[in-house]
């Protein structure tokens, strides 16, 4: 494990050392997928896994997503500790009923019979040019079913730390892993040290806006905080980290301390996380409100093929920073 | 009581002019009450007859209380006009017709509806919060939101400066209670204002030089033909001249309250006059930029007799837009002045004095005049109050047209 | 202190009443040594008009400072008829 011990390391290989130490500690869990075995993943987190961990662990499945996502939680309700990797979470929608009607609710139909405890990981997310049916952020839909949990790692510390606790966790989990963030980079000596996977983490202290916002909406918000603080305006960046179930405290207690805030995600508004933050928000701290919440989020069409034209679609900075510098009192 | 500015609280009744029955007219001088600016004579503005007088002679009385009725002679009916300032005379009408729909059946909501504002007023949650806390009445708050909404910092900034008001208020108090004490009042008044205005008015200074010759050759000239009661003296002309230039440039004329400058559309020029007991008054003439120059002459002279005399009108004390001080022939070359008060400028005069003055390239002995325009930072800039002063050499090198 | 003198001080003591007149010289200066303004001034010359029934001309108005000046005027525009 002398990598885990190096000074940086990319979020790709962040997942990948997750995944072996994992696959070390534990002969239940086994990584199955589309193109994870000989092609090394799509995105190439499992490159290498293969000759490492042989055929019977790390499985290249056929090309039907229902099928070995159902394999995986029928493993997982066996005593397995399976990770099925779904290329990207728009694929995810055929193997949705396995998740939604199977996986989440097992261990209530059973009579607390079978628990499932399978983790789940796929790419969500647009900005690669890979046009509507491949640039998604449904994180939020998963984030609306009770019976799972939705982590999103932002981090290299999040993406090397969270995958242990998930399988520990008796539970389906969902990990959604920006496809953008895999080549980002980060200093890491965690030593391969686990995190928690229920609360939120503020980034970035400040005194006057809260930015709540997750996976590649938490490095878009903490570019735009550097700015305003340029300007006199000192954003407090909110990782959210798991989107289900939501930490309510920690979010809260930011807000209530800056008296603002703007939801960061590139999801769509209608009926997504934001929409749900921005009521939990007014539910519990209307009267710590100095003005309306704010969204910043995705454009609500399909999401564009050409570069120019997706990037509009997507959350800026500067778009953040002028949500921010609009907000009511924010100045003096 | 009527309220002769925006600080008074109360005052003493010192006479009354007009006994129950007495007929009075609209303009009537009613009574005499000693303020803190000074023995002010208490205008009627009603029609009507006196039935009873409340106040007694000598009693200090709240502003806004009743000191006298008078039955009205409008609309044949026994109207209670209440002896107050003009802005309270909507309220009289108020009582009346809720007493005529006390015969119809009783309409509560149409009742309630009465006591909420018109306008929503658009508050942040937490601005609410924090009102109710420093217990700030928002429909008093100006917010700097979109649309005028408050936030918490407008109701801090209100809160804060709410309380510099009250201790102000409380100053004034004081000097109401050692009014009676004669012109120590007077001392304790202008002491608070001037403190106000010192701690709270970010002043700023512009200084010019005006070649009085022109102005002054044509006020002899025209003082050959008048009799020596009809005189033009040179601060009627300053006072007409600075109307005027008022009518151009009205960010001077006005008040500066809630955090935000105010314009008056009435130019009411105060006058600094100091009286020989100590002290000064500013009383103002009202209108002026509307006003002739004749009638300013009239106006000037009439006022100061009275202000010397203690015979000041209420209407006169407190309507001031902004302050002129003159000091004459005599006394200092230059006058830095100390704004009144919400008021945001004061233009001082200095001493018309022979001075060597550049004239066409060469140096002559001239009579000049040192003007000093004192702003209020927050209401207007150096641009304004430079263009104040050129425009008003320009309206002062042209006597004939003021 | 002759009869003209006399009023002149009646009404200088109207516009300045606490002034001690006693004191007053006949050349001071009024307005230095009653510390009295133009107004005042003003309100005296035209009380003291009305009472001698004189015109002061504009030459003459700026002359009149003094007790001594304003005796002088008077008492030769009273011996002059008005018309002139």
């Amino acid at each position: 494990m002398n990598k885990a011990a190096q000074q940086h390391m990319t979020y790709r290989q962040a997942v990948r050392e997750a995944m072996r130490e994992a696959m070390q500690k534990d002969d239940r869990v086994f990584l199955m997928g589309e193109d994870v075995g000989r092609y090394g993943g799509c995105f190439n987190v499992s490159e290498g896994m293969l000759q490492e961990f042989g055929e019977d662990r790390v499985v290249d499945t056929p090309l039907s997503e229902s099928g070995f996502t159902g394999c995986g939680i029928g493993a997982a309700a066996a005593g397995m500790r399976p990770i099925v990797e779904i290329m990207t979470v728009n694929f995810s929608l055929l193997a949705a009923d396995q998740i939604i009607n199977t996986a989440a609710v097992l261990y209530y139909m059973s009579g607390g019979q079978f628990n499932v405890p399978v983790v789940i990981r796929m790419a969500t997310g647009g900005g690669k040019q890979l046009a509507a049916q491949h640039s998604r952020s449904l994180e939020n839909w998963y984030a609306h079913i009770p019976g799972l949990k939705i982590l999103t790692p932002a981090t290299v510390e999040d993406a090397r730390g969270m995958l242990w606790p998930a399988l520990e966790d008796p539970d389906p989990v969902l990990i959604f892993e920006n496809s953008t963030l895999y080549n980002y980079e980060d200093a890491y000596s965690g030593n391969g040290h686990t995190v928690d996977i229920s609360t939120a983490r503020v980034r970035r202290a400040g005194s006057d806006v809260s930015i709540l916002t997750y996976g590649i909406g938490l490095h878009k918000s903490l570019k735009a905080a550097e700015q305003l603080s340029k300007q006199g305006i000192e954003a407090e960046v909110v990782d959210l980290r798991v989107l289900r179930p939501l930490d309510n405290e920690t979010v809260f207690a930011s807000v209530r301390k800056t008296h603002r805030a703007v939801i960061v995600d590139e999801g769509w508004k209608s009926g997504g996380i934001s929409a749900e933050l921005s009521a939990r928000i007014t539910e519990s701290l209307f009267y710590d409100l100095d003005c309306p919440v704010e969204r910043v989020c995705g454009a609500e069409v399909p999401a564009p093929y050409a570069r120019h034209l997706e990037q509009a679609s997507l959350p800026q900075p500067q778009q953040i920073i002028e949500t921010i510098q609009k907000m009511g009192g924010i100045h003096g | 009581m009527p309220s002769l500015g925006s600080q008074m609280i109360e005052a003493r009744l010192i006479q009354w002019l007009v006994k129950p029955g007495d007929t009075v007219k609209r303009g009537d001088i009613i009574g005499e009450i000693d303020t803190e600016k000074g023995l002010i004579d208490i205008e009627v503005f009603e029609d009507g007859v006196v039935t009873e007088l409340v106040s007694e002679e000598g009693e200090v009385i709240p502003v806004g209380s009743v000191m006298a009725v008078i039955d009205g002679e409008d609309e044949g009916e026994k109207a209670k006009a209440k002896l107050a300032s003009p802005p309270e005379e909507p309220e009289k009408k108020e009582p009346r017709k809720k007493r005529e729909k006390a015969a119809t059946p009783p309409e509560q909501p149409e009742t309630a509806s009465r006591e909420v504002p018109l306008h929503r007023v658009k508050a942040s949650p937490l601005a609410r919060r924090v009102a109710e806390d420093l217990q700030v009445d928002l429909s008093k708050v100006k917010g700097s939101g979109a649309e005028g909404t408050i936030h918490k910092k407008d109701v801090e900034a209100f809160a804060k400066q709410k309380a510099a008001d009250e201790t102000f208020e409380k100053e004034l108090d004081m000097a109401e209670h050692l009014s009676a004490a004669g012109t120590g009042g007077m001392r304790q008044a202008i002491a608070a204002a001037m403190s106000r205005s010192n701690r709270e008015i970010p002043h700023y200074y512009l200084e010019t030089e005006i070649d009085m010759k022109v102005p002054l050759d044509w006020l002899n000239e025209q003082n050959k033909e008048r009799a020596v009661s009809d005189r033009l003296l040179p601060p009627m002309l300053l006072i007409k001249a600075v109307a005027n230039v008022l009518t151009e440039l009205p960010a001077l004329n006005g008040f500066w309250t809630d955090e935000a400058m105010h314009v008056e559309e009435g130019i009411h020029i105060g006058f600094a006059i100091a009286l020989r007991q100590g002290g000064l008054v500013i009383p103002a003439i009202l209108n002026a930029d509307l006003k002739s120059l004749e009638e300013t002459r009239s106006a000037f002279v009439d006022m100061v007799m009275r202000a010397r005399e203690g015979h000041l009108r209420s209407r006169e004390i407190s309507s001031a837009t902004i302050t002129v001080t003159s000091l004459g022939e005599r006394g200092a070359d230059k006058v830095y002045g100390v704004i009144y008060p919400p008021q945001v400028a004061l233009v001082g005069f200095g001493k018309i004095a022979k001075r060597p003055q550049t004239v066409d390239g060469a140096i002559g002995i001239r009579p000049t005049l040192s003007v000093v325009l004192a702003g209020d930072h927050r209401a207007s800039d150096g641009h304004t109050g430079s263009r104040f002063l050129e425009k008003l050499n320009e309206q002062l090198q042209h006597p004939e047209a003021l | 202190m002759n009869d003209t003198e006399a009023v002149i001080k009646k009404h200088l003591h109207r516009v300045a009443p606490e002034a001690n007149l006693d004191q007053l010289r006949p050349e001071d200066d009024l307005g230095n040594a009653l510390d009295i303004d133009s107004m005042d001034f003003y309100t005296m010359m035209v009380a003291l008009s009305e009472e001698f029934g004189v015109e002061v001309p504009e030459e003459e108005y700026g002359q009149l400072r003094s007790l001594k000046s304003i005796t002088t005027f008077l008492e030769r525009s009273v011996n002059r008829p008005m018309d002139s």
